[in-house]
C-alpha cells in the first residue's frame, strides 16, 4: 500500500512516556533514510497481551480501529514495538481467516462509520530498514562506524513469533545483520529471542528477575559491551532492573542498553541528545567513547 | 431385432436388501421394454448367483445382461467372466451400482428404492447401446528393470534372477548396498549390517541373470505393461569396469582428499574412490569435480600406477535402451535435514549429531575407526538420544517414520557398549511393533538406559548451574512427572525421520506413477496392494513407498518380485478395450487432444492430417473425449449414445 | 509453572480445569509464543492460555493473590477510559490495589526516570474514545443477536 517508503507511524503507548527516546531516535533515523513516518492520527492502544487476557472481541476491535484508520490513509502501518506488531497482525490475520469474526468486527466498526477491508500490512521498522532499505543505503549513511562495538542483539519474543515469517523464529539474524552494517560486532547470543518476562517483572518479580539475569549473564559471558533492543518493554525490563538483579543474585551487571535506532543514529553522526541517549538509566558513555568517534 | 435383456437384482445379504425393496425393483425392471427376465437373489456374485445368469443366457437366449449390485470395482470382472463363459461377449454386460451409490447412502427406504429403480432403468437403457468388444492380448517381455540397489532392490533382483528371468539392476551410486551398507549394527538382533548384506551384494554381482548398471540412472521410460522401453544414462566412471581388478592402488595414490558422502562428511575419500571397501562392483569412479586432471589438467597418478591400464580419462557418458516387461522401483529414502529444527542446534552447537552420523562413528571402517568421539577427541560420558526429529510434526513431516524408536534403542546399546556413557532417551511413545522388538526394548531398559517420556524442547549451551557449564543441556518436560527437566550431556544424537528422496517427483514423472500426500510413491491399495501402483507393470517396494525397516523392506522386495513374476508367467496380458478411438472423418486435425494426453497415447498422422490413438498406451481416462471440439473422439463402452441413454432414462424416471 | 501445557490439555479433557485456573500457570504465561511455534500438533497454545485467562477472570477463578489479573483488568479500564495506557499510572494503580507498600520500592526507580524526563503523568485521552465506546456497544448487540459466539464477560450468545 502506498509508496514503498511511506508509512503510517504507530508508536504505541509505551513510547509516549518512559520510552520517548525510542520514538525520537526512530523518527530521526527514518527521516535520514527517506522513510516517511506520519503518525497515525488519534490511534488507540493496541491492547497488547493485557486486553486480550480479559476481552477477546473488544481486543480485536482495538486493532481493527487502528487498521481502519490506517487504511483510510492508504498506507501500511510501521511499528517499533513487537507487542503492537503481534497484536495488530493477529487481528489482521484472524479477521482474514475467520469470516464470522470479520463480520462481527465489521458491524461494530460500522457504528462509528468505519470500515476495514483487510488491505493494510503491519511492519516493524527494523524489518522495513533491513529488507526495504537494504545494505547499500544504510552503509552509505554511516559516517561514524561503531568500530567493533560488541553488541548483544536482543530481539525478544514477539518480533518473529508467531507471525514473523521474515526471519528465523528462534535464531533471527536481521538485527545482527544491521549491526554489522553499522560497523558493530554482534556477539554470539543464544538467548537472543528468549523472553525477558515483560510484565512479569511487575506481576511476579522473582520470575522476572530470573529471566533478566539469564539474559544479562549470557550477554556478558559472550563479551557484550551493550545490548541492542527492538522492543520498548524489553528495553525497560533489561535496563531498569539490573540493580535489583544484582541485589538478588549477588552479581554486578551494568550493561548499557540501547535501542537499535539509537545505535543507527550514532553511526549516522547524530549526537546523544538528538537520540535520547542522555535519558538512559545506565551510562553508555564509556563504551561509546571507546568505539565511536567524538560522541 | 430387439434385444433380450436379463436384469438381476442382488440383495447383497442385507447390505442392499435392508434399504432397497428389491422385489419392487425387480417388478419395475420386468416391465421395462426389452427386458426378458428380471430376478433377485441374495448374493449374485456367488456360484449359484452366477449360475442364474449363465442358465438364462443359454436357455432364454439373452443378448444383454444387467446386474444391480455393488460397485464395479468389486465384481465387474466376476460377472464379465460369467457372461463370457455362457457365450456372451463380456462387454454386453453392465453393472448398476445400487449399493455404494444407493443403499449405503440412503436412510429412507422409499427414496432408496426409487433411486435403485432409476439406476437400474438407466443401466437397462444403456446396455442396449453396448457393443461387443475384443480384449487385446499382448505378450509380456520377461526382462525386469529394477531401479535402486539397496537391500530392497537386491532382494527383488535375486528372487527374479533365481527364477531364471533377466534383471537389469540400475543403481545411481557407484556401488549397490544403499543405506544398509552405512549402518553398523541392525536391530533387534544386533547383526552386523555389512556381514548380512555383503553376501547378498556379492550374489548380485556374480549372478548370471543380473546385469548390474551402477553409476547409472533412468532418464526415460515409455511403453505399456509387458512392453516397456527404459532409457538408461550410464555415467562415465573413467575406469574400465571389465579391466579393473579392484586392487585399490589408484585410491591409495590419489593426492586429492575430499569429505566422504558415505561418511556424512565426517571422513575423507579421494577424488578416485570406492564408497566403501566391499563395494559391488568393486570398481572405483573418478569424481570429475575434484580430480586434478579434470580441473587443472595435471596429475593422472592413478593412471600411472594402475597395473591393468583400466583408467580411461576419455570415457564418455552413454545412453542405452532396455526392453523390459515390468519395472520395480526400490529407490529408497532420504533422511530429514536436522538443521531445519533450529532449537536442537544441529550445525550450530558442536557434538549434536544425527543418528546416521553416530552409525558412521560406530562403524569399524568409519571416520574414527569405530570410536564414539566428541569434537575434542574425547569419549562422551553422557549421551542423549532425541526421538521424533522432523517426524510426527505439522511443522515438518506429519507421519511417523516407524524405525526411529528401534534404531534409537540400538544406538543406546552401541553407546553403552563403546563408551560406558550414561545414556538418555527422550521419547513421546515407544514404537516397538515388530518381532523381537518389545523384547529388545526390555533389554535396553535393563542396560540402564534412562528413558524420559517427553519430546526434547531444545538443546542449549547456556548453563544455568555450574554442572551445566561446558555441556549440552537437553530441556524437556518429563510428562510422567509433570516437571521440566534440564539434563546436561556431552553428546546429543538426533533421531531423524525418513523423507522421500529429493528426486521423487522426477522419478514419479518418468514412470507415470503417483505419490501420496506425504510424498512417497502411491501404492494401488494401502491394505491389499501395497507394492503395485495404478500403472500396470510398475511396482514399488521398500522405503520409497513409505518409511520401513529392513525386514519389511525385504518382504516388499520379495512381494514386488512375486508380482512381477506372476505377470511374466502369464506370458500375456489383456489390455482393456475401453479406450478412446478417433473417427478420422470427423477429426479436424486441431491437435488439442495431443497435448492433453498424460500417457502420450495420441500421435498425429502427418499424411492424413488426423490424430490417432495408440490402443495399447491409452488408459481410457476420457480427457481427450471430453476435449475434442469436433466430437470426433469417443470412448469404447462410454459412447455418447450409451451415456445419453442413461441420462434420458434418469430424467424420465424423475418425472 | 504448577501445570505444564500438556497437563492443562489433559485437565481440560478430564473436566478438571478449575485446578489449572487456580494455579500459577495461567498468569505466568508471558505470551512468548515459543510453544505455538514449536507444537508438532499445530496447537495454538498461547491463544488457549489467553482463553484460560479470560475464563479465570470471568468466573473469578484465579491464583490467590495473583497480581497479573489485576494488572490486566486495570489496563483494560484505562484503555476503555482514555484510549491509551501510560506505564507509570498503570503500575501505580496496580500497586495501590495489590501492594501499596510496594510503591515505596518503586520510588528510587521513579526518581531516576523523573530526573531523565521519562515520567508521564497524565494519560492522554484520544478524541476517538467515544467512537470506540460506540463500536463496543454495537459489538455487544451483535453478540446478543448471535452473530459471533465469542468470550468476554457475560456476553455469551
Amino acid at each position: 500500500m502506498g509508496s514503498r517508503l511511506e508509512f503510517s507511524y504507530y508508536p504505541g503507548c509505551s513510547l509516549e512516556g518512559m520510552n520517548k527516546a525510542y520514538d525520537k531516535s526512530a523518527r530521526v533515523v527514518s527521516k535520514e533514510l527517506g522513510i516517511d513516518l506520519t503518525e497515525l492520527n488519534d490511534w488507540n492502544c493496541c491492547g497488547a497481551s493485557a486486553y486480550m487476557s480479559i476481552q477477546e472481541l473488544r481486543a480485536h476491535l482495538l486493532s481493527a480501529r487502528n487498521l481502519a484508520l490506517a487504511e483510510k490513509e492508504k498506507k501500511d502501518l510501521a511499528v517499533v514495538c513487537p507487542a503492537c506488531l503481534t497484536t495488530l497482525t493477529k487481528s489482521n490475520r484472524y479477521m482474514g481467516e475467520d469470516p464470522k469474526l470479520r463480520r462481527t468486527i465489521a458491524s461494530a466498526l460500522k457504528a462509528a462509520n468505519l470500515q476495514y477491508l483487510g488491505t493494510v500490512k503491519v511492519r516493524h521498522l527494523l524489518e522495513v530498514i533491513v529488507r526495504d532499505i537494504g545494505e547499500q543505503e544504510v552503509k552509505a549513511r554511516v559516517s561514524r562506524p561503531l568500530s567493533d562495538l560488541k553488541v548483544a542483539p536482543y530481539y525478544g519474543c514477539q518480533f518473529t513469533r508467531p507471525f514473523g515469517d521474515f526471519d528465523d523464529k528462534e535464531f533471527p539474524v536481521m538485527l545482527d545483520t544491521l549491526l554489522k552494517w553499522l560497523g558493530a560486532e554482534p556477539v554470539n547470543f543464544p538467548l537472543k529471542a528468549k523472553c525477558c518476562g515483560g510484565m512479569l517483572m511487575t506481576t511476579n518479580e522473582p520470575v522476572g528477575l530470573g529471566l533478566v539475569r539469564s539474559l544479562l549473564d549470557c550477554a556478558a559471558q559472550n563479551g557484550a559491551e551493550c545490548v541492542a533492543t527492538i522492543c520498548p518493554l524489553c528495553h525497560i525490563t533489561l535496563e531498569a532492573y539490573q540493580g535489583n538483579v544484582n541485589k538478588r543474585f549477588a552479581t554486578s551487571y551494568k550493561l548499557p542498553t540501547l535501542y537499535f535506532t539509537q545505535l543507527m543514529g550514532l553511526a549516522f553522526g547524530f549526537n546523544r541528545k538528538e537520540l535520547g541517549i542522555n535519558e538512559e538509566l545506565i551510562s553508555s558513555k564509556h563504551i561509546l567513547a571507546k568505539h565511536v568517534e567524538a560522541v | 431385432m430387439a434385444e433380450k435383456i436379463g436384469v438381476y437384482v442382488c440383495h447383497c445379504g442385507t447390505n442392499i436388501a435392508q434399504t432397497v425393496d428389491c422385489k419392487r425393483v425387480v417388478d419395475y425392471a420386468s416391465a421395462l421394454p426389452n427386458v426378458t427376465v428380471a430376478r433377485e437373489y441374495q448374493y449374485m456374485c456367488s456360484d449359484p448367483g452366477q449360475e442364474l445368469i449363465k442358465k438364462d443366457i443359454k436357455e432364454l437366449g439373452l443378448t444383454r445382461v444387467v446386474v444391480a449390485s455393488c460397485s464395479p470395482l468389486m465384481h465387474e470382472p466376476t460377472f464379465r467372466r460369467a457372461v463370457e463363459e455362457a457365450g456372451l461377449n463380456q462387454f454386453l454386460f453392465e453393472m448398476a451400482n445400487i449399493r455404494e451409490q444407493c443403499s449405503w447412502i440412503s436412510e429412507n427406504k422409499e427414496m432408496a428404492t426409487e433411486r435403485a429403480k432409476s439406476i437400474v432403468g438407466a443401466a437397462v437403457k444403456r446396455v442396449e447401446f453396448q457393443e461387443p468388444l475384443d480384449v487385446k492380448k499382448v505378450p509380456v517381455n520377461p526382462n525386469v528393470l529394477i531401479v535402486g540397489g539397496g537391500i530392497t532392490g537386491i532382494e527383488a533382483a535375486l528372487q527374479i534372477a533365481d527364477s531364471g528371468k533377466k534383471v537389469y539392476l540400475v543403481e545411481k551410486e557407484p556401488t549397490i548396498g544403499g543405506y544398509m551398507a552405512r549402518f553398523d549394527k541392525t536391530f533387534p538382533t544386533l547383526d552386523c549390517a555389512a556381514c548380512i548384506l555383503t553376501p547378498k551384494m556379492v550374489s548380485v554381482g556374480q549372478h548370471p541373470n543380473i546385469e548390474l548398471l551402477s553409476y547409472s540412472d533412468v532418464t526415460g521410460f515409455s511403453g505399456y505393461v509387458g512392453n516397456f522401453t527404459a532409457r538408461i544414462r550410464r555415467r562415465a566412471k573413467y575406469v574400465e569396469e571389465e579391466e579393473c581388478s579392484g586392487c585399490g592402488l589408484c585410491t591409495e595414490k590419489c593426492p586429492v582428499s575430499v569429505p566422504s558422502e558415505f561418511d556424512c562428511g565426517l571422513g575423507k575419500r579421494k577424488a578416485i574412490y570406492r564408497p566403501f571397501p566391499q563395494a559391488v562392483p568393486n570398481v572405483p569412479v573418478i569424481d570429475k569435480d575434484h580430480c586434478l586432471y579434470f580441473t587443472k589438467g595435471v596429475c593422472k597418478v592413478c593412471q600411472k600406477f594402475c597395473p591393468r591400464g583400466a583408467i580411461n580419462f576419455e570415457q564418455k557418458e552413454t545412453y542405452i535402451d532396455l526392453q523390459v516387461g515390468t519395472a520395480i522401483l526400490a529407490t529408497g529414502f532420504d533422511l530429514f535435514d536436522a538443521s531445519k529444527v533450529k532449537q536442537y542446534g544441529y550445525g550450530r552447537l558442536p557434538n549434536v549429531i544425527t543418528s546416521l552420523e553416530f552409525e558412521r562413528f560406530s562403524h569399524a571402517s568409519g571416520p574414527t575407526g569405530g570410536k564414539i568421539l566428541l569434537k575434542n577427541g574425547q569419549m562422551p560420558t553422557s549421551i542423549a538420544i532425541l526421538h521424533c526429529i522432523g517426524s510426527r510434526d505439522t511443522n515438518f513431516n506429519e507421519y511417523c517414520s516407524r524405525v526411529c524408536c528401534m534404531y534409537s534403542m540400538k544406538i543406546a546399546h552401541l553407546a553403552h557398549e563403546k563408551t560406558g556413557a550414561r545414556v538418555y532417551e527422550f521419547y513421546i511413545d515407544i514404537r516397538a511393533f515388530g518381532k523381537g522388538y518389545e523384547e529388545f526394548y526390555k533389554r535396553i531398559l535393563e542396560e540402564e538406559t534412562t528413558f524420559i517420556r517427553g519430546k526434547a524442547a531444545e538443546v542449549t549451551d547456556v548453563p544455568q548451574t555450574p554442572a551445566e557449564k561446558g555441556k549440552l543441556v537437553v530441556v524437556a518436560e518429563d510428562t510422567l512427572l509433570g516437571i521440566v527437566r534440564r539434563v546436561p550431556v556431552d553428546m546429543v544424537v538426533l533421531s531423524v525421520g525418513f523423507e522421500p528422496r529429493k528426486d521423487t517427483i522426477e522419478t514419479a514423472r518418468i514412470f507415470s506413477i503417483s505419490r501420496s500426500q506425504d510424498g512417497f510413491f502411491l501404492e494401488r491399495h494401502p491394505k491389499l496392494a501395497p507394492v503395485s501402483t495404478a500403472s500396470d507393470g510398475i511396482f514399488i517396494a521398500g522405503a520409497c513407498q513409505g518409511p520401513k525397516d529392513i525386514p519389511d523392506s525385504v518382504a516388499q522386495g520379495a512381494a514386488a518380485a512375486a508380482n512381477a513374476l506372476s505377470l511374466i508367467d502369464r506370458k500375456e496380458v489383456t489390455l482393456e478395450p475401453t479406450v478412446a478411438f478417433i473417427d478420422e472423418k470427423s477429426c479436424s486435425g486441431c491437435k488439442i487432444c495431443l497435448g492433453l494426453c498424460a500417457y502420450n497415447a495420441i500421435t498425429f498422422d502427418e499424411t492424413k492430417k488426423v490424430s490417432k490413438v495408440n490402443d495399447a498406451l491409452c488408459k481410457g481416462c476420457g480427457v481427450c473425449v471430453a476435449a475434442c471440439p469436433s466430437g470426433a473422439i469417443e470412448q469404447r463402452n462410454f459412447t455418447d449414445n450409451q451415456l445419453l441413454a442413461e441420462v434420458e432414462s434418469i430424467c424420465a424416471a424423475g418425472k | 509453572m504448577d501445570y505444564t501445557p500438556r497437563e492443562i490439555i489433559a485437565a481440560f479433557r478430564a473436566g478438571l480445569l478449575e485446578r489449572v485456573l487456580r494455579s500459577n500457570t495461567v498468569w505466568l504465561c508471558a505470551s512468548c509464543y515459543l510453544c505455538t511455534v514449536r507444537c508438532p500438533s499445530g496447537i495454538k497454545l498461547t491463544d488457549i492460555m489467553y482463553e484460560l485467562k479470560r475464563l479465570g477472570v470471568e468466573f473469578g477463578l484465579v491464583q490467590e493473590g495473583a497480581i497479573a489479573p489485576v494488572l490486566s483488568k486495570t489496563f483494560v479500564d484505562m484503555v476503555d477510559r482514555y484510549g491509551r495506557v501510560p506505564e507509570i499510572p498503570l503500575v501505580m494503580a496496580v500497586l495501590l490495589k495489590t501492594n501499596p507498600l510496594g510503591i515505596l520500592k518503586m520510588i528510587p526507580h521513579g526518581l531516576k526516570l523523573f530526573l531523565r524526563g521519562r515520567m508521564p503523568f497524565w494519560p492522554h485521552r484520544i478524541s476517538g474514545i467515544s467512537e470506540l465506546e460506540k463500536c463496543s456497544g454495537a459489538m455487544t448487540d451483535a453478540l446478543v443477536s448471535g452473530l459471533h459466539p465469542g468470550s468476554g464477560a457475560g456476553e455469551e450468545a
